[in-house]
């Protein structure tokens, strides 16, 4: 290279060039397995060894941290959700829920996954090819794992709660450490309000299992779903030519 | 540090208003868009916009702007109930 810092011809770049399968975020693990669909849709036949070991983890790690994001924003609702439905926390400023209200609080606990796996149900479409197919599973993978260990998590964590935070004994020496701050007589409606209160983290707990359920199976028959439309409609283009 | 501590001093709302003044302004929010239809329907709205704009438009930033709307008008309420009419 010549000392001025100028190119000239002949010199040789040893720059960083995109990595084939090593995607940032969501965004750019769906933009590159797109482009493998594109190319393997006219016909290209792409090496197995094009997606490395390092491609196939960078798929699995967007799954897997995609998963635990939306899990950890389902986790911190679900208990306001449930505490709604059984008139323990209001909402919109009443504690009379009407039927819209409580279908309303349990929708917002279960949005982020929803959301998050109707925007993985789009891979459906590319799920042909052998590279394709291979960043596809990748990322469903590790969704299915995150979803899997947040579950496992939320679960240990809100039995936690109710069996070893919130018993009678313990809550009341908890709250007792408050009395010089709170007057003991709101202290004492918290503690019989938690004590109430409680058994929604044990209804949570199962509420998680079922939105995890949700966050998995929604992409996967999506996913099994379109695979077969895409596969039909390049079936027919194959007779047509 | 005399300036931090005047400018901590204009921050403050009581600085501006009395108390019952700053007071009677939250609990008109809470009246007109923290509860009731206002409440629910700009909730939805929101919600629904986060759904279109995170999920279809795929612009994350807005999709989560709209659902942290959503959450706050559906909770905030309740919070503010709970401060103001149970004195805490």
């Amino acid at each position: 290279m010549p000392a001025s810092g100028g190119t000239s011809k002949g010199d040789v770049f040893l720059g960083t060039t995109p990595y084939p399968g090593s995607p940032k975020g969501l965004l750019d693990a769906i933009s590159e397995i797109q482009q493998y669909y594109v190319v393997e849709r006219s016909g290209s036949i792409i090496s197995d060894d094009f997606l490395t070991f390092k491609g196939k983890l960078g798929f699995f790690e967007v799954g897997f941290k995609g998963a635990l994001v939306s899990g950890f924003i389902s986790v911190l609702l679900t208990p306001f959700a449930i505490g709604v439905v059984q008139k323990y926390i209001p909402i919109f400023g009443s504690y009379q829920p009407t039927l819209f209200d409580k279908t309303f609080a349990l929708i917002l606990a279960t949005s982020f996954s929803v959301g998050y796996a109707l925007f993985f149900s789009v891979l459906g479409k590319y799920y042909i090819g052998g590279i394709s197919k291979t960043a596809v599973k990748n990322l469903m993978g590790g969704l299915i794992t995150g979803a899997i260990l947040k579950m496992i998590l939320a679960f240990i964590m809100f039995h936690f709660i109710y069996f070893v935070v919130l018993e009678p004994v313990r809550l009341a020496k908890l709250l007792l450490k408050l009395r010089s701050f709170i007057k003991y007589e709101t202290l004492n409606s918290i503690y019989l309000w938690l004590l109430d209160f409680k058994p929604v983290f044990l209804t949570s707990a199962y509420f998680i299992v079922f939105t995890t359920f949700l966050l998995i199976i929604i992409p996967t028959g999506s996913i099994f779903i379109r695979s077969r439309k895409t596969k039909k409609l390049m079936g027919k283009e194959t007779q047509w030519k | 540090m005399i300036e931090i501590s005047s400018f901590l001093d204009t921050l403050s709302p009581l600085k501006h208003f009395s108390q019952a003044e700053y007071t009677s302004i939250w609990q008109v929010l809470f009246k007109t868009i923290l509860s009731g239809f206002w409440a629910r329907l700009i909730a939805s709205i929101s919600l629904f916009l986060a759904f279109w704009f995170s999920v279809y438009r795929k612009r994350f930033l807005l999709g989560a702007v709209f659902f942290l709307t959503a959450v706050t008008i559906t909770y905030l309420g309740g919070l503010l109930k709970i401060m103001f009419w149970w004195g805490f």
